[in-house]
């Protein structure tokens, strides 16, 4: 699926939950876990926090997350470089064409959507967003689903 | 009325930093936020005040009107009640400012996609689809309406999807105030009204990661409503908002969210801003909005009132 693979020279890092907590692909540590780039709840990153945080080793990372309500992850691949993400790479992973639909899109989507920030770093009243779609759709959606994988 | 059971859950408080009454109906969560609890006739007069609509609009319910009036095979004249007349002239206003694009009629559209009432979320094979492409009805040539009264003469499957839950909030509100509650917050799901003096700090979910969000949303005596193509999405490159000229869903935009004096402009806003041009929007309405594009660019409107993480 090479076509489907977006390689972006960019500092930004999109705004997902990406577990990086066995991450480091061909970077030395001479510290230990004291470089991992893993925070609290197994969930980073923006450029925010990157820079925020403790000084990484530079080298290639590499993980994968799940994102949505279903079984559906993509890898991402970035480079760190002095603290700063010099490149990105996000290969959608689903084999489902619904997810596998979005996931294109997602990685589309990677030069330029907003970081965003995780929800518990917010001081929130309310959440407005699509999450809450209507009891009967997620259940048909996770049937579906099911049968897809099986 | 005939209660189905789905709305069965009796709603319960929860003694928060606020008061809240909380309950599933229609199919999402609701949240009422007051300074005090609301007493159990209040509450009561809310559940039925929202199951009446139910029983009226929803295209999942084999007894509402709506489903009568896809069952009429040579049509008919069917009366709503009062307060459908600012839900119609809404969509008569929209159905001109989006160039057909926002239409009720979309109904069968989703149906024949599989977003129908036993959510098959399977397409009816082409040549099904191709047949009722042909004759596919709009709102502005098949629904003669008279106030609240519409007259048909086929059957036509209504969706309110773009406007009805926003409306049903304003009905809800307007119970509360009513009631002389002047401070609270209705939450329908994500679609919210607020009245009081604070400003409520609304998260702007991250249309790719419920664990973001991209903005917050500062409200204050308005309404905020959202529109979005990830989630109630299947199929190939389906989801539930659908161009109402073609019957095929919108490609161009993931989220919106739309700020607006009353939910039921904002919640249709925020579904006309998949189709048509903020400026074009706004010669009509007072609003402000934040926009996801399929590209994962972000627009918003210049006096948007919140924040951004950028």
């Amino acid at each position: 699926m090479a076509a489907l693979r977006k390689k972006i020279a960019t500092a930004t890092m999109v705004g997902i939950s990406v577990t990086m907590s066995a991450a480091a692909c061909s970077a030395t540590d001479p510290e230990g876990q004291g470089a991992a780039p893993e925070r609290s709840g197994g969930v980073t990153d923006s450029r925010s926090s990157l820079s925020e945080g403790p000084t990484y080793e530079n080298g290639d990372y590499s993980a994968a997350g799940e994102y949505g309500s279903g079984p559906s992850s993509i890898r991402v691949s970035l480079t760190l470089d002095d603290d700063a993400i010099t490149s990105v790479e996000v290969t959608p992973q689903a084999t489902d064409p619904t997810s596998r639909d979005f996931q294109e899109r997602f990685a589309d989507a990677v030069p330029r959507l907003v970081v965003g920030k995780v929800i518990d770093e917010v001081r929130l009243d309310h959440v407005a967003g699509s999450s809450l779609t209507p009891d009967g759709f997620n259940a048909a959606l996770r049937r579906i689903e099911a049968e897809a994988a099986g | 009325m005939i209660h189905t059971g789905r709305d069965a859950d009796p709603g319960t408080f929860r003694c928060g930093s606020r008061p809240a009454f909380t309950f599933d109906a229609i199919g999402t969560r609701w949240s009422i936020e007051t300074d005090t609890p609301l007493d159990t006739d209040l509450c009561r007069q809310l559940r039925r005040r929202i199951d009446d609509f139910d029983a009226v609009y929803s295209r999942f319910r084999p007894d509402s009107l709506i489903s009568r009036i896809a069952a009429a095979p040579v049509g008919g004249r069917f009366t709503f009640p009062e307060d459908s007349c600012l839900l119609f002239e809404l969509y008569d206003r929209l159905a001109v400012l989006t160039e057909g694009a926002v239409d009720p009629l979309v109904g069968r559209d989703l149906e024949l996609l599989g977003y129908d009432r036993t959510y098959t979320l399977t397409p009816a094979p082409a040549p099904v689809r191709a047949r009722h492409a042909r004759v596919r009805p709009s709102w502005s040539t098949d629904v003669i309406r008279d106030g609240a009264l519409l007259t048909t003469h086929r059957p036509l499957v209504i969706d309110v999807g773009a406007a009805g839950k926003g409306h049903l909030v304003d009905l809800v509100a307007a119970l509360l105030r009513d009631a002389a509650i002047s401070r609270f917050v209705v939450d329908a799901g994500g679609d919210l009204r607020h009245d009081g003096e604070e400003t409520l700090r609304v998260g702007l979910e991250h249309p790719l990661d419920p664990t973001r969000v991209i903005g917050i949303a500062h409200l204050h005596q308005q309404a905020l409503c959202a529109s979005a193509t990830n989630r109630r999405a299947w199929g190939t490159d389906l989801h539930h908002i659908l161009d109402g000229r073609t019957g095929l869903p919108a490609g161009e935009t993931l989220a919106t969210w739309v700020i607006a004096d009353d939910a039921a402009v904002a919640d249709a806003l925020a579904t006309a801003l998949f189709f048509t041009a903020p400026h074009q929007l706004a010669t009509a309405y007072h609003f402000t909005y934040v926009r996801v594009g399929s590209d994962g660019r972000v627009d918003t409107s210049p006096d948007f009132v919140g924040e951004l993480f950028g």
